[in-house]
């Protein structure tokens, strides 16, 4: 019995914070439809869910020129996640002590508004509330931004403009939030270790705040995604003055038997600002060589002390997604992107990242059961870190918009070795499970 | 400070450019566009009505649309149906795999939400609007902020995907005559029960109209796709409507491709409306409790 409990418990989650659950039932209520137009399984998106999404969310071909009449005078949804966590981390030689933990997160909630202001103006607005044991709560407005819908009048959404807090149009955004986990190149920060605080940071992962230009644009072969613009990143001032970075993103879709094909490319490049902050160095413990019974505190070469200066940091990556012709079951995809960051330290030291994934969402049971995998890795060329990660878990619907999900995550990392210390493989185990509500 | 100058000036151009940019089969002038075709379906019947008007006769597949019209309605299918439809309509989009509720094969020409006779094709009108208002309770949205021109432009290109629309024997199309409406009343209901269960409603939908009669767990419909037979309790579960008129239409048209037959040529007029109004009231299950009417509950003083 209590191997089934464990058991229970290490069924997935870690990552599968509310934060990351963009499903938004105000949509289905205003559109009277079911969660299963616009998701696979929230909040896997579908090829309507991309349009909707690319039209600036309003059903896609329409333009939204006036409220509907029935649509919810409670514009708000709110998604509530209570959650079981488990965690272990350990390494190979048993240097560091082993530490594990349970914890039950209450509820979390995102809470999300959108409508439409009239005319081509509508705008999209998320705020989550975290709640984890032991930890003060916290409420931030995570999404907030202002879109021009269909600025062509073409009736497609083929040009579209938001100017706010949002996430960029990246291939994938929404099967990474499936497996619960970022892919490690996105959550990927070469200050890490470091007492070094950038001003703001270009993340694929978190919502940036910027200006920008999206859509969709149907008559190119069958489907082109784009968006383009500038951003200042995670910490932008609101004036747009430090919207220095560009970041741009090509999605190109056509159909197989009506089974899509996606490639594309994107960028997000720009200057990072590391002003009035200081630079040490980190440290982690290794066994001595020879001496397995010695445990050093070792810190890397880097006693640099400044006081400010600019790192330019860019990401590129190439992706490719392809769901199965015959079936339409298994989507397939996968992306490769490298991250250059030129000035890290104040005196031209630079890392060099590169990072790949691929996966697979499968449709087991339609509107009821799915499951999905992913593997990711991480190498950083200048200090010759290493990382991997398993995700595995499924989604199983109780109701369309109330599932249970669990995921079980492998991470491994290699630390470095040194001319007196052998290389450390740390692996962290999560697991857990959640049942996600949707209204 | 350049950003804050593009974005300004990006501002300042958004108005004109939606201005300036016009398309003269987009939303500009929908009525206009929507008229022209209900002129030309108008020639279609022959006698100078409308396919609206009930039981008016359209004697003849209508004048083809125009190229325009046609390409504008494939852009939008492409954009807004696809998805679900393929681009081949042939009901086997990309995310239909993953739905319970199939979307439509257009390419046979058999359409649920008609108000034509049984077995034959849909009005154009009928076509409009189901895309307009949506299949309630499946993953058919409503279309209603669609431009009208583009909503009948996709109606045109939609028929393009069926030879039916075009075969001259496949006319006259008999549009529904709903006649004189029966109102709602104790004897009204306590009729339509009785005809529930001699029409062998129950057999699908279950004594007390839940769904869950004994062949509700067999259903298929033509296309080979398991089916549930509607809860008639559950207001959300009617996908064409939930008024009255909505069910009297349902048992006069049936529902072709389902086992759902047409009750014209086997119950009177009046009949369906009294049935119809039973239907109706189970989703106000004040009207109805196991049977017993409700005013034999309000004599009764149970006000539960």
């Amino acid at each position: 019995m209590r191997t089934v409990f464990v058991a229970f418990f290490l069924v997935v989650t870690m990552g599968m914070v509310a934060t990351q659950a963009k499903a938004v039932p105000v949509f289905a209520r205003k559109y009277n439809t079911t969660c299963f137009t616009c998701h696979t399984t929230p909040p896997l998106l579908n090829d309507f869910g991309l349009r909707f999404q690319a039209n600036g969310y309003q059903l896609p071909g329409t333009l939204e020129k006036y409220a509907q009449a029935d649509q919810p005078n409670f514009l708000l949804g709110m998604v509530a996640q209570p959650m079981f966590l488990y965690s272990e981390t350990k390494d190979n030689l048993g240097v560091t002590p082993t530490t594990t933990s349970t914890s039950f997160s209450g509820v979390e909630v995102a809470l999300f508004t959108s409508a439409s202001l009239g005319s081509h103006f509508s705008f999209f607005t998320g705020l989550p509330i975290d709640y984890f044991s032991g930890q003060p709560t916290t409420i931030n407005v995570e999404t907030a931004n202002l879109m021009y819908t269909d600025a062509l009048n073409d009736g497609t959404g083929s040009l579209n403009f938001r100017l706010g807090e949002f996430r960029f149009l990246i291939p994938y955004q929404h099967q990474v939030l499936l497996a619960n986990q970022d892919p490690l190149i996105y959550t990927y920060n070469p200050f890490a270790g470091k007492s070094v605080t950038p001003a703001n940071t270009l993340s694929f992962a978190d919502p940036n705040f910027g200006v920008s230009a999206f859509g969709m644009i149907p008559g190119i072969a069958e489907g082109l995604r784009y968006e383009v613009g500038f951003s200042g990143g995670t910490a932008s001032d609101i004036d747009l003055k430090t919207s220095k970075a560009i970041f741009g993103a090509l999605n190109q879709t056509v159909y197989l038997n009506n089974a899509p094909l996606r490639f594309g490319a994107f960028y997000y490049g720009g200057p990072q600002d590391i002003a009035g902050t200081t630079h040490f160095p980190r440290s982690f413990v290794a066994p001595r060589a020879g001496s397995p019974g010695i445990i050093d505190t070792i810190a890397e070469p880097d006693s640099l002390v400044t006081s400010g200066w600019t790192n330019h940091s860019s990401r590129v990556g190439l992706n490719l997604e392809i769901v199965d012709p015959w079936t339409k079951r298994f989507d397939f995809y996968s992306q490769y992107l490298m991250g250059k960051d030129d000035n890290i330290d104040s005196a031209g030291g630079g890392y060099t990242a590169t990072g790949w994934f691929a996966g697979m969402n499968v449709i087991i049971l339609p509107e009821k059961f799915y499951v999905y995998g992913r593997y990711d890795i991480l190498n950083v060329k200048e200090t010759d870190d290493k990382k991997n990660q398993i995700d595995v878990g499924f989604q199983y619907h109780l109701l369309p918009n109330a599932f249970v999900t669990a995921v079980y995550t492998i991470t491994n990392e290699t630390l470095p070795q040194s001319a007196t210390l052998s290389a450390i493989d740390q692996t962290t185990t999560s697991a857990g499970i959640g049942i996600r509500f949707g209204f | 400070m350049y950003i804050q100058t593009l974005t300004v000036a990006a501002a300042i151009g958004l108005s004109g450019l939606a201005w300036i940019a016009h398309d003269p089969l987009s939303a500009h002038d929908p009525i206009l566009n929507a008229s022209s075709i209900m002129v030309a379906d108008r020639s279609a019947t022959g006698n100078g009505s409308s396919y609206t008007d009930p039981g008016a006769k359209i004697i003849a597949p209508e004048q083809p649309a125009s190229r325009e019209i046609l390409a504008r309605g494939r852009k939008m299918f492409l954009v807004s149906c696809a998805p679900c439809h393929g681009a081949d309509g042939s009901g086997s989009g990309p995310i239909a795999v993953n739905l319970l509720s199939k979307p439509r094969d257009l390419t046979r020409g058999i359409y649920m939400n008609r108000s034509t006779a049984s077995g034959q094709l849909p009005t154009d009108y009928d076509l409009y609007r189901t895309i307009t208002t949506g299949l309630h309770n499946t993953a058919m949205p409503a279309f209603r902020q669609m431009a009208p021109g583009d909503r009948w432009a996709v109606v045109q290109y939609i028929k393009t995907f069926s030879a039916r629309f075009n075969d001259t024997t496949e006319y006259p199309l008999d549009v529904l005559n709903v006649g004189t409406e029966v109102l709602p009343s104790p004897q009204s209901l306590a009729t339509g029960r009785n005809l529930y269960l001699q029409s062998q409603c129950a057999t699908c939908h279950g004594l007390r109209g839940q769904g869950d009669g004994p062949a509700a767990g067999t259903l298929t419909d033509d296309f080979g796709n398991r089916i549930w037979p509607t809860d008639l309790t559950n207001a959300s579960a009617f996908k064409f409507g939930r008024s009255n008129l909505d069910i009297f239409r349902i048992f006069s048209t049936g529902l072709n491709g389902t086992p759902m037959p047409s009750f014209e040529q086997t119950l009177s007029e009046t009949d369906r409306w009294h049935l119809a109004n039973y239907v109706w009231s189970l989703q106000n299950t004040d009207q109805y409790v196991d049977g017993v009417a409700a005013d034999s509950l309000a004599e009764s003083g149970d006000h539960r």
